[in-house]
């Protein structure tokens, strides 16, 4: 289990490991509209718990896009074998894909433009309580916007 | 007059689905014509079926095709019953004579499954003209498979290079008196010509025939060198909601000039593919299994996945192709050769995200469609 908070760790894989941080940066406008339009659908649904899973399920593939087009070959290597040593006993590539919406979140939350953020800010929310439901990666400890 | 066309299941278990016979002994045997005849079941139904000329010049390749209408039980025997037709049924045979102008490419489609199969060597503007004989978009629903993570973005253009299915090389072996190497014929900057495309109940088929190309040998007893004029034929066919595309491969060799019967040439087909699924694909296959193999993605949250079956045997597979001019994208390359036959029946199989993971899917076709398809007889 990490040490760090949860964002920190999300930081790590995307900058210092997927090196993904300029393909997020560059394609921010079609990231955040993809998951708004997914945020919108879940919100659509009703504000239960079942909504946030639904949300994070329809993102997961998308962001798992991210993760592989966005990265390098021997980035990634680099990245899983990170993974791996934190997390002996989970799916590498998930975790990423994982970290990867998190700090996309989290960026979204913290530089996104301030017509985006109440968007960002029940993503965030929404991440939040299906972590918290989860229980996965011992809850989410970051720093707030 | 009604007869009795028996298939038998040779498996431990009930199966169902299409049935392929060749078309022209039951002719022959019936007096049934190809453009009148109908399928019934016991009860009387009709059932699916078509009639594909697979090449209009060679009618012994015309094939009958239906969809069994209930599965055959274990190691035993279901009938069907043929008989001549009086009018067209809606669900009768449907087969379209191939257009007079080949076209860039062909376009096949399962329902579920659709292949565009590229025919010219480029498709664009560009000076790209690697391309004939390649599919180069095949599309589950509405994902591109060759490129998944791409087409899961939606905002990205796909990789240009992507390709599969590409026959890109043919060894021709020669007699064993020669003493030249076999001979290498590259196909894929030659444009291919559209011979059929069929359409039916049961199933969507083409079949398309390389650019002419010479295979030379040395007559021992004429003592001097002889010339053929060759063409490689592929038949692609999709089934009606297949996830996997089957393909039949053969050689035909004529003597220059025109003079003589066409011969069948022995040969080994090397396949190449370049299709993303993700860095690091795990690639499924047993040494001692040369008969299929699969590369899948079984990690994260997108799990697309390709196998390949043949009853050609298929050598060393190669991943990433050796000598891929661009470094950076070679891990989405792969290879394969099959293989010296005369005729090779291949499979390819797109899997995204299925309750069965490919490599099992792969094995599991391999021994339907390919070592143990049912098997349909005129009683």
């Amino acid at each position: 289990m990490p040490e760090q908070p949860v964002f920190e760790f999300a930081r790590l894989a995307v900058e210092e490991y997927l090196k993904a941080q300029d393909f997020i940066k560059q394609h921010h406008s079609e990231i955040f509209k993809r998951l708004a339009d997914a945020e919108e659908r879940a919100r659509a649904r009703d504000a239960g718990p079942e909504a946030n899973v639904v949300f994070v399920a329809e993102c997961l593939p998308f962001v798992a896009g991210i993760v592989h087009v966005g990265s390098q070959l021997n980035d990634f290597r680099e990245a899983r074998d990170w993974a791996l040593k934190k997390l002996p006993y989970a799916d590498a590539v998930s975790v990423l894909s994982a970290l990867t919406f998190l700090y996309i979140v989290e960026k979204g939350l913290r530089f996104g433009n301030p017509a985006e953020l109440p968007v960002w800010q029940s993503m965030s929310h929404r991440l939040d309580s299906f972590l918290a439901a989860s229980g996965a990666l011992g809850g989410r400890a970051s720093s707030s916007a | 007059m009604r007869f009795e066309i028996d298939v038998s299941n040779p498996s431990d278990y009930p199966r169902g689905g299409p049935v392929t016979v060749p078309w022209q002994p039951i002719e022959q045997a019936t007096g049934i014509g190809a453009s009148a005849f109908q399928l019934l079941d016991r009860n009387g139904c009709g059932v699916s079926a078509q009639i594909d000329r697979i090449d209009p010049t060679d009618p012994s390749l015309d094939t009958l095709v239906f969809s069994l209408p209930s599965k055959a039980p274990p190691e035993a025997s279901a009938t069907v019953f043929l008989e001549a037709g009086s009018g067209a049924r809606p669900e009768a045979s449907c087969c379209f004579p191939a257009p007079a102008d080949s076209p860039a490419r062909v376009e096949l489609s399962s329902g579920a499954l659709t292949v565009s199969l590229s025919l010219a060597p480029c498709q664009d503007a560009t000076d790209h003209d690697w391309f004939a004989g390649s599919a180069q978009s095949v599309r589950l629903g509405a994902v591109e498979m060759l490129d998944v993570h791409c087409s899961n973005l939606g905002f990205i253009k796909h990789d240009p290079e992507k390709r599969c299915m590409q026959i890109d090389r043919l060894l021709l072996s020669r007699p064993a008196w020669e003493e030249l190497p076999d001979q290498e014929v590259y196909l894929h900057r030659s444009p291919y010509q559209l011979v059929s495309f069929c359409s039916g109940p049961v199933r969507e088929a083409c079949t398309i025939m390389s650019s002419p190309f010479e295979y030379v040998y040395w007559d021992p007893f004429e003592r001097q060198s002889r010339n053929l004029v060759c063409s490689f034929y592929r038949t692609l066919i999709l089934h009606r909601g297949s996830d996997s595309v089957i393909e039949e491969l053969w050689l035909k060799g004529a003597a220059a000039g025109g003079s003589g019967n066409p011969i069948s040439l022995s040969f080994s087909a090397r396949y190449f593919a370049n299709m993303f699924l993700g860095h690091e694909p795990v690639v499924y296959r047993f040494e001692t299994v040369p008969d299929w193999f699969a590369a899948g993605y079984p990690a994260g949250d997108v799990h697309p996945g390709y196998g390949f079956a043949t009853d050609a045997h298929a050598g060393h597979f190669r991943h990433p192709h050796p000598g891929y001019p661009d470094a950076e994208k070679a891990e989405r390359t792969f290879s394969w050769e099959l293989r010296p036959c005369k005729r090779a029946r291949c499979l390819h199989l797109f899997r995204l995200n299925g309750a069965v993971p490919v490599e099992r899917r792969a094995g599991h076709l391999w021994y339907e469609e390919i070592y143990k398809p049912l098997r349909a007889k005129v009683r």
